[in-house]
């Protein structure tokens, strides 16, 4: 039961993050009215996954080992773009929205409105076949009993709470810092999708080394524990991590979050007028 | 409003995706044999059979244990069984999930890894059928031709043509009272191959590629069945 509970949170958690992220921002910036293509992505996207899955489960049809692997860590690449495109977009625009230029906010957002549906139809559709087959193995074994369901569906539900709750702490907090927070929390969350990512790609032997370990920490974080199970879900930390995966994961968040932080403009021109040493 | 125009693509989208997938992608398991069953518990990892047939093998994971458990299909690679070969996550504790793999002759290791992390536990499989070349080389004809050899007589082959280079299967039903075999020549009268002699009331096969074109020629080589009646010709081009 409680197993279970822990595995539909930890497939539930990133999504329900994401979507929390995007619905404050929104919120924040009041485009409430750009709610509805954000939830529609999300409902496809479960909609989708849902029928894959059971397409999957309860016909005679199936997924190649490699073409899963292969599925799940190219979308978690795309996801990784769409999310990183999604942060510098947010802090475009919430750079014109401290300088109240309306127009050109809403130039943005006309944009913006198709990488809010696919961002989201792509964060909850990332995991999504993986938990739909995970949800409809528990519906199988509700003829014996419906303790994998119930704690599948708990797990599910604490995550959903999970991400509203932080939408709920998000919207509390004042504007300046707003952004930068959530946007600085979406670049961990892509840099653990990335990793994740990459180590699913090497499973599917598109990458090499798969047992070329960096680090074991399983017996310090057990993945089965809570507390792993919300490292796994928030930040896809890893207990045992490739270096391929440790590679990844640096490669994108040191960059990444140092052109987030920069000040102002992105697009500095390089400085001027230094001499060259000869 | 402008989702107006998102709304039914993405219908669209969710309805149509499905059914792609569907066709796409995944293939029915044609010879549906019975599945291999995997017992995982806390502290045990149960395969039923550890002697299989290659080919298409389906594993049913049941997750017997307290703990969630995930379960691999490793290949040997240089020696050591880490090449990951299939593998589900998340079975749950009392749930059950099928593994479907297509496996080539050789031994693999099964690993059962309760609380998702670790080696595992180790069970060693093996994997018995891979085709011998004779049987692959038997099974790539292009097409079969079915003849019939009574007393004295060939049937089946009167009508019989064929295209230079093809491979074909000439499968020979003994439905007389001897024994008897097929011998077929090229246009240069020597011997491009033969079904041995078979028994009467059984059938004898063999593969043979007609290269050359021409009037190629086929007889019965036992006692006098062929000045008996059992000789004729067809024609490659």
């Amino acid at each position: 039961m409680f197993a279970n509970y822990l595995i539909g949170l930890r497939e539930g958690l990133e999504a329900s993050l994401v979507v929390g992220i995007l619905v404050a921002y929104l919120v924040k910036s009041g485009h409430r009215d750009r709610l509805v293509p954000l939830w529609a992505g999300v409902l496809a996207a479960v909609t989708l996954s849902l029928a894959f899955g059971a397409v999957l489960t309860f016909s005679s049809s199936q997924m190649s080992f490699e073409a899963q692997e292969a599925f799940g860590g190219s979308l978690s690449i795309v996801a990784v773009g769409f999310v990183t495109w999604m942060v510098f977009w947010m802090r475009r625009t919430a750079r014109h929205l401290k300088a109240e230029l309306q127009g050109r906010l809403d130039a943005a957002l006309a944009m913006g409105t198709l990488a809010l549906v696919l961002t989201s139809f792509i964060a909850v559709g990332r995991e999504g076949l993986e938990t739909a087959l995970f949800i409809w193995t528990a519906v199988q074994a509700t003829g014996q009993s419906t303790a994998p369901l119930l704690g599948a569906g708990l797990g599910l539900v604490s995550a959903i709470v999970l991400g509203y709750l932080f939408y709920r702490g998000a919207v509390k907090i004042n504007l300046a810092k707003f952004f930068t927070w959530t946007g600085a929390a979406l670049v961990v969350v892509a840099a653990g999708v990335f990793s994740y990512g990459v180590h699913d790609l090497q499973e599917a032997g598109v990458l090499p080394g798969l047992n070329d370990i960096a680090f074991d920490v399983s017996n310090a974080v057990p993945p089965d524990s809570w507390y792993g199970t919300l490292l796994k879900g928030t930040v896809n930390f890893s207990p045992v991590s490739t270096w391929y995966e440790v590679a990844a994961w640096l490669a994108y968040i040191l960059p990444v979050m140092t052109v987030f932080f920069l000040p102002g403009r992105s697009n500095t021109p390089a400085p001027a007028g230094v001499p060259a040493h000869r | 409003m402008r989702t107006s125009r998102t709304l039914p693509v993405l219908v669209t989208a969710v309805v149509a995706l499905p059914l792609l997938a569907a066709c796409g992608g995944n293939d029915s398991s044609g010879s549906a044999g019975d599945k291999v069953a995997i017992t995982a518990t806390d502290t045990t990892c149960k395969v039923a059979k550890t002697e299989l047939k290659a080919g298409k093998i389906a594993f049913a994971v049941a997750n017997k244990g307290d703990k969630a458990t995930e379960v691999y299909v490793y290949g040997e690679h240089e020696g050591a069984y880490d090449r990951v070969v299939s593998e589900v996550e998340n079975i749950g504790p009392g749930t059950s999930r099928d593994m479907k793999v297509e496996l080539g002759g050789g031994t693999y290791e099964i690993a059962c890894k309760p609380g998702q992390s670790g080696d595992g536990i180790h069970q060693k499989i093996t994997v018995v059928g891979a085709k011998s070349n004779a049987e692959a080389e038997e099974e790539a004809y292009d097409r079969e031709v079915e003849a019939e050899a009574k007393e004295h007589r060939f049937e089946g082959l009167d009508k019989f043509t064929a295209k230079a280079g093809e491979k074909i299967e000439f499968k020979l039903e003994n439905r007389g009272a001897m024994e008897h075999e097929l011998k077929i020549f090229g246009p240069d009268g020597k011997e491009v191959g033969e079904v041995s002699p078979v028994e009467p009331g059984a059938t004898g096969e063999a593969v043979i590629t007609l290269t050359e074109p021409g009037t190629y020629t086929y007889k019965c080589g036992i006692g006098d069945h062929a000045d008996s009646g059992m000789k004729g010709s067809f024609t490659v081009s």
